[in-house]
């Protein structure tokens, strides 16, 4: 395989790349996504300690005992948010987690509570390149999904349709595509009785279920929630839709109908993620100079593709928040249902700014030129800029890229090799500088 | 549009957005300027409106409210039913000018009451079931403006209210460590590529050449004026000060945004509110001094909101938990109808001591943008009235 078409795969199937995986090429497309999917094919959960809830009654607890309550949340929340990130780093290279990513986005929620929240991201990991049906039932089930679309509050005699209408909506059709309000409210009405309880376990209250003749996109019976599910699924405008989803993450902001209906086709046998991925990986089209380096990397992947180069750890936990809300994009807090809508979206003045100075302001204290004026140091120092971000960097992979082939690292960073006028601003004989230079360019910002 | 279909349309905007010769740096033209000017002043939190502007003379607020309740003695009288707390002196002065309008119980149908989603509806007027990624003042930089200095926040990251398609709107908490981030000899050199990549890539690129021109005209506009005016020691203070130091230097930026945060007064809320607003209250009398001194009062509205208001009834802990309806101000030299704008608050509309709304916030929204900043684009979704401004 070439260089830059292997770099291209991984940095797509994947989350970020280590300059040593380019050091031995796979022979071909099959053998590269061989290794891929072997790496991905174990699931290891993502825990944290944390206490169990199962005698704990909401309603009964103190104000004081809810704040406490509400405190420990937020600190496992943050905890959880950092071990997540702390888990693409170490496995930048595995196609599940970057699935797991994906996901997140796909099937949003908001847990306020450890437990839930844990258990929702493990659901994805466990499933996240099994059968879609499994996926779309299992985070169904799970108390973040049930919690933060009102499931709970979903009864025979009070039916709610948050979920209902979003499992269509948002996870599996698109906008009014084939539903109709009815459809949402029959749809509802077999959801009824799912609830959960603060320790993540999914329970089907019987007493609360509808269990009455229903109609459902043109079909009538005693539908229980996942027969709603099945008879979505049966339908070809479910596969388009996560496929279109999957194009938009894995190849092109910019649909391609052709390659998409090609997707659905394959995807809509059997609804097998793992083939909808290998499929599309294996394609010629997805190595179309038009789909390299189109995309603005998350501010997630932006943060993991600089740790894969200087492995570095943030001391102060408050840091690492104020860089993840900065540049747009807070682990475990999506702005709403919809998830983040990603692409340029992520880009305005300010993140971009932060975008630009972020690998300096994490490798080089800030600096991006280490022959900066003396005014600026001694300004810099006066603010004591550098002592405020308390960033310990692992700096052993710097000989590896200041030996690395200029052709070579350009893709590792760039993806390909970047215009003329832009290579003149990194021609410094201090390595470092050079290198700091090359990830303080925009290129660097796309994967 | 609901928020698939704007996720879609986005892919569209913003490839429409790529324009070639995007090496030209902007210019003042990019940057819509009426010459008027509207300050928000977001007060984060839910500030509890009816120990803001009190009903002094009404006996369910007493009866509801047995021990937070401002005494009539207390409160500053500005007509015969309403009168504000205390701690606004110099509040109740400008409205007894004839530099405020107030208006009561706004709100919007199916009100929310958490913090997060009641704060995206504000910033984005949209419905109680929509959701968007882009915000009121965000799409009207996307209708009318060019330039990312079109819309200042003085902080350090964007509020959502400014975030639009075309990621215009700048934040910082001042010009000068703005400059200072941007001014690097390498940032300098690459200000200067003369390159396009694919789209996105020229997309960012333009975006940081227009970044920088707008931050070298910000510094080099801010350093010619300083402020002789005396603000208190607050955050939003600083800010106000930043931003009434750019109107006076002559910057033209129809739009700043500036956030105070602290009003989630669930419990021991007396002394908490007292503090808040008279923090609130000596802030925006410095600002308001400083913009007469510099002569752009006249051009100048400021938008005081919060994401709600407060319940009815005191809780057990000598506080409010989150409610509905709540007021909105408006402040300036130049407002066509000072004083109460409508109905006086009317405790009795409720439903289980939330009060309803009788305004709905983007009629507010909509006069400014049309009457006020002029905008003739249909910038908030769904029909509402637009007033005089």
């Amino acid at each position: 395989m070439e260089l830059k078409e292997y770099c291209h795969l991984l940095k797509r199937a994947t989350i970020a790349v280590k300059p040593e995986q380019l050091n031995k090429l796979p022979s071909n497309r099959k053998s590269a996504l061989d290794n891929i999917f072997k790496k991905a094919s174990t699931v290891k959960p993502l825990n944290i300690e944390h206490q169990k809830w199962n005698n704990v009654v909401y309603k009964d607890l103190s104000a004081q005992q809810r704040k406490q309550l509400n405190k420990y949340n937020r600190e496992k929340l943050i905890e959880y948010n950092k071990a997540w990130f702390a888990r693409m780093c170490d496995e930048a290279d595995n196609l599940r987690e970057r699935m797991v990513l994906f996901w997140a986005n796909h099937f949003v929620v908001m847990s306020k509570s450890i437990a839930p929240a844990e258990s929702f991201n493990n659901s994805l990991r466990n499933h996240a390149l099994g059968n879609f049906k499994e996926l779309t039932i299992a985070v169904a089930k799970e108390a973040a999904m049930i919690q933060y679309l009102d499931n709970n509050k979903n009864k025979k005699q009070a039916p709610n349709e948050n979920f209902a209408r979003e499992l269509m909506e948002l996870f599996t059709l698109g906008r009014d595509v084939l539903y109709t309000e009815k459809d949402i409210k029959e749809a509802a009405k077999a959801f009824t009785g799912w609830r959960s309880n603060r320790e993540g376990d999914f329970i089907f209250a019987q007493r609360q279920h509808d269990d009455s003749e229903k109609s459902f996109l043109g079909k009538q019976g005693n539908f229980k929630g996942e027969d709603i599910i099945d008879i979505i699924l049966e339908n070809k405008e479910c596969a388009h839709f996560i496929c279109k989803e999957v194009y938009r993450e894995f190849v092109n902001e910019n649909i391609n109908t052709r390659h998409v209906n090609e997707l659905t086709d394959v995807f809509y046998q059997t609804y097998d993620i793992e083939k909808l991925m290998r499929y599309l990986f294996m394609q010629d089209w997805f190595y179309d100079e038009v789909n390299m380096a189109n995309k603005v990397k998350s501010p997630i992947e932006l943060l993991v593709s600089i740790h894969q180069l200087f492995p570095f750890e943030m001391e102060n936990e408050k840091q690492f928040l104020y860089f993840q809300r900065s540049l747009g994009q807070i682990l475990l807090y999506p702005p709403n249902v919809a998830g983040w809508p990603g692409g340029l979206n992520w880009i305005d003045s300010n993140t971009l700014m932060l975008r630009l100075r972020l690998p300096s302001l994490i490798v080089n204290k800030g600096m991006i030129d280490t022959q900066a004026s003396e005014e600026q140091v001694s300004m810099m120092q006066k603010r004591k800029v550098n002592n405020k971000l308390k960033i310990n960097v692992d700096e052993s992979q710097l000989s590896a890229l200041k030996k690395m082939d200029t052709i070579k690292l350009e893709i590792l960073l760039f993806g390909k090799t970047p215009h003329a006028e832009v290579k003149a601003l990194f021609q410094d004989k201090n390595q470092k500088e050079r290198i700091v230079k090359m990830l303080s360019v925009p290129d660097f910002q796309m994967c | 549009m609901d928020r698939r279909a704007f996720l879609k349309h986005s892919v569209v905007a913003s490839s429409a957005l790529m324009v070639p010769q995007f090496l030209q740096g902007i210019n003042q033209s990019d940057v819509s300027f009426n010459g008027k000017r509207l300050i928000v002043v977001q007060l984060a939190g839910g500030n509890d409106g009816l120990n803001t502007i009190v009903p002094y003379r009404n006996d369910i607020y007493y009866k509801q409210r047995p021990t937070i309740s401002i005494k009539p003695s207390e409160v500053l009288g500005i007509n015969s039913e309403l009168g504000m707390h205390p701690s606004l002196k110099n509040t109740a002065s400008l409205f007894e000018n004839g530099e405020m309008t107030i208006f009561n119980q706004v709100g919007y149908p199916n009100q929310n009451k958490s913090h997060f989603r009641a704060t995206d509806i504000w910033l984005t007027a949209s419905d109680a079931n929509k959701y968007y990624s882009s915000g009121w003042l965000g799409k009207y930089l996307d209708a009318e403006c060019n330039a990312p200095h079109s819309a200042i926040e003085i902080g350090t990251s964007m509020s959502l209210a400014l975030k639009g398609k075309k990621g215009l709107g700048m934040a910082f908490t001042n010009p000068a460590e703005l400059k200072r981030v941007g001014n690097t000899s390498f940032f300098n050199a690459l200000n200067k590529v003369n390159h396009q990549g694919n789209e996105t890539l020229g997309y960012l690129y333009k975006t940081f050449n227009n970044t920088k021109s707008s931050t070298d005209y910000l510094f080099d506009k801010y350093k010619t004026y300083k402020t002789n005016v005396d603000y208190p020691n607050s955050e939003l203070a600083r800010s106000l000060k930043t931003i009434a130091s750019l109107i006076g230097s002559g910057v033209e930026t129809p739009v700043y945004y500036a956030s105070m945060s602290g009003f989630d007064t669930h419990s021991n809320q007396q002394n908490k509110q007292k503090q808040l607003l008279s923090t609130l209250d000596s802030s925006l009398s410095s600002l308001v001094k400083d913009l007469k001194q510099t002569g752009n009062y006249e051009n100048t509205l400021i938008l005081v909101f919060s994401e709600f208001g407060r319940r009815i009834n005191e809780n057990g802990s000598k506080g409010t938990d989150h409610g509905k309806a709540n007021n909105v101000w408006l402040l300036g030299g130049n407002l066509n109808k000072p004083g109460f704008a409508n109905n006086t608050t009317n405790l009795n509309l409720q439903d289980e001591k939330d009060l309803l709304h009788t305004l709905d916030f983007r009629e507010i929204y909509s006069s400014i943008l049309k009457n006020w900043l002029g905008s003739n684009q249909a910038i908030i979704e769904g029909k509402f009235k637009s007033f005089k401004v």
